[in-house]
């Protein structure tokens, strides 16, 4: 299948990164990214089925050393809510997955994870809106979130990838805020002030150190639900809070 | 005991304020509930309910912090866990930690969480009998729970039933089960401050004292 199925070309561009909303995510900077294709949706369950049954976890290749030694050690073959119906529907966005699994998944259908900047772009579109669909407040009709950080029910479940049309960026991708939060290639740090160029930028340290992820979900309120909010969690979080999806950056080949 | 005011703002609490993973009981005989401190220590030791609150007491506002992201400020009133090991007698406590086990229940078994007893020391780490002048609610770890303030909730045990001296650093219930840090430090993140009804950005990791 051709790889670019499923996704959207995001042509080369420039865009004020950050907001004046909270420190972590200044100064705010022109960010200038190359070409690449992002996933319309996040990695649904039963997207990511495939990758299990064609016996991702059993095979070495798709795993850099640390997360290959990770699973290992913990005995990882499936996602952490893979049998929870609440979580496990096919048009679920797959959760309960590490960043190592999210990194693994990525390679299986040869793509990455997108960088922090990458995802921040996608949702803030060409125009730079505060959330996906543009600056209104979101409501439960916007994003599954909850309000004061209070989920209506403690028994939380996902929603489909689809439950919120309105949930669509500039771009057209969907579910970007809310729901889960996304895992970004990115390692965490505390404000921007690492990046001196502003071109295609990635914070790194080391793999096994927190990421950053970008959204929001379920059991947070509209202040994550911004493109420009961020969190960080460890690599090894294998958390109802995050899902992830795919990019791919070389698209001249496609 | 001071005039306290009531915590604001907690009509609107955080799921995981209400959340208790291995709980909570349904109901706990203060005759027979006992603290069980234990391992190495010099001397293995049951408290009592009544023995907890005739140990000096104090009472401190400060501030709890959910993994989930979201921290309150309340007032906390119990013994400092530094007088228990006083009491037990621990050598060496850098080079220790301290295990705890909640009371539980037949059907969900009990949540366990180790932490370095040293640093525990050092942050004044409370055994908490009640919280803002009331007896704690069960839901909140009645009859006795600790805090280490620097240090996520999920380190924390509600409804104590044991603390045990070790030379393990165990994975506890929520490391094991969804990979979170073992350490639990406090992380400089943003924060829906609860008792504010606002977001704060902490830039430091560990307790959270300038608001």
């Amino acid at each position: 299948m051709n790889k670019l199925h499923q996704t959207i070309v995001i042509e080369s561009g420039t865009f004020l990164r950050g907001s004046d909303d909270s420190p972590e995510e200044q100064p705010k900077k022109n960010v200038t990214l190359d070409s690449f294709a992002i996933d319309i949706t996040p990695v649904t369950n039963r997207q990511f089925r495939t990758f299990i049954e064609k016996g991702g976890y059993q095979n070495s290749k798709y795993w850099t050393s640390k997360g290959w030694e990770y699973i290992q050690k913990n005995k990882i073959s499936m996602p952490n809510y893979w049998l929870d119906r609440n979580w496990n529907q096919d048009d679920f966005p797959v959760t309960g997955v590490s960043w190592w699994e999210a990194l693994a998944y990525a390679k299986f259908v040869e793509k990455t994870l997108p960088t922090e900047a990458q995802w921040e772009y996608v949702c803030k579109g060409k125009h730079g809106y505060v959330y996906p669909w543009g600056n209104e407040l979101p409501t439960l009709e916007y994003a599954n979130f909850a309000i004061d950080c209070d989920p209506e029910e403690l028994d939380r479940k996902a929603t489909s990838v689809y439950a919120h049309p309105k949930n669509k960026s500039n771009f057209g991708c969907l579910d970007l805020v809310g729901n889960l939060a996304e895992w970004c290639l990115d390692n965490a740090s505390i404000n921007y002030d690492w990046d001196l160029t502003g071109h295609n930028p990635i914070f790194w340290t080391k793999e096994e150190e927190d990421h950053i992820v970008k959204g929001g979900c379920g059991l947070h309120n509209e202040e994550f639900l911004r493109c420009a909010s961020r969190d960080y969690y460890p690599a090894s979080l294998r958390d109802n809070l995050v899902g992830f999806r795919c990019v791919i950056n070389e698209i001249t080949k496609f | 005991m001071s005039d306290l005011i009531p915590t604001k703002n907690l009509h609107r609490k955080p799921s995981s304020l209400r959340y208790y993973q291995d709980g909570p009981p349904t109901s706990i005989d203060l005759t027979t509930w006992r603290l069980q401190i234990t391992g190495l220590v010099q001397k293995t030791m049951a408290f009592s309910y009544t023995d907890i609150l005739k140990l000096p007491q104090v009472e401190e506002n400060r501030r709890m912090v959910c993994v989930c992201n979201w921290s309150i400020r309340r007032t906390w009133q119990g013994v400092l866990l530094s007088e228990i090991i006083k009491i037990a007698g621990v050598l060496e406590p850098e080079k220790l930690f301290l295990k705890q086990t909640s009371i539980g229940t037949p059907e969900k078994g009990v949540y366990e969480a180790t932490i370095p007893l040293e640093s525990a020391i050092n942050r004044r780490t409370m055994l908490i009998h009640s919280v803002d002048g009331e007896v704690l609610p069960i839901e909140q770890g009645y009859p006795l729970r600790l805090l280490d303030f620097g240090l996520y909730g999920y380190k924390n045990v509600k409804g104590l039933s044991k603390l045990e001296v070790t030379t393990e650093y165990e994975l506890g219930e929520w490391e094991r089960k969804a990979g979170y840090n073992i350490n639990g430090i406090i992380k400089p993140k943003k924060y829906w401050i609860v008792d504010l009804a606002k977001w704060h950005f902490t830039p430091q990791e560990g307790e959270i004292t300038e608001f």
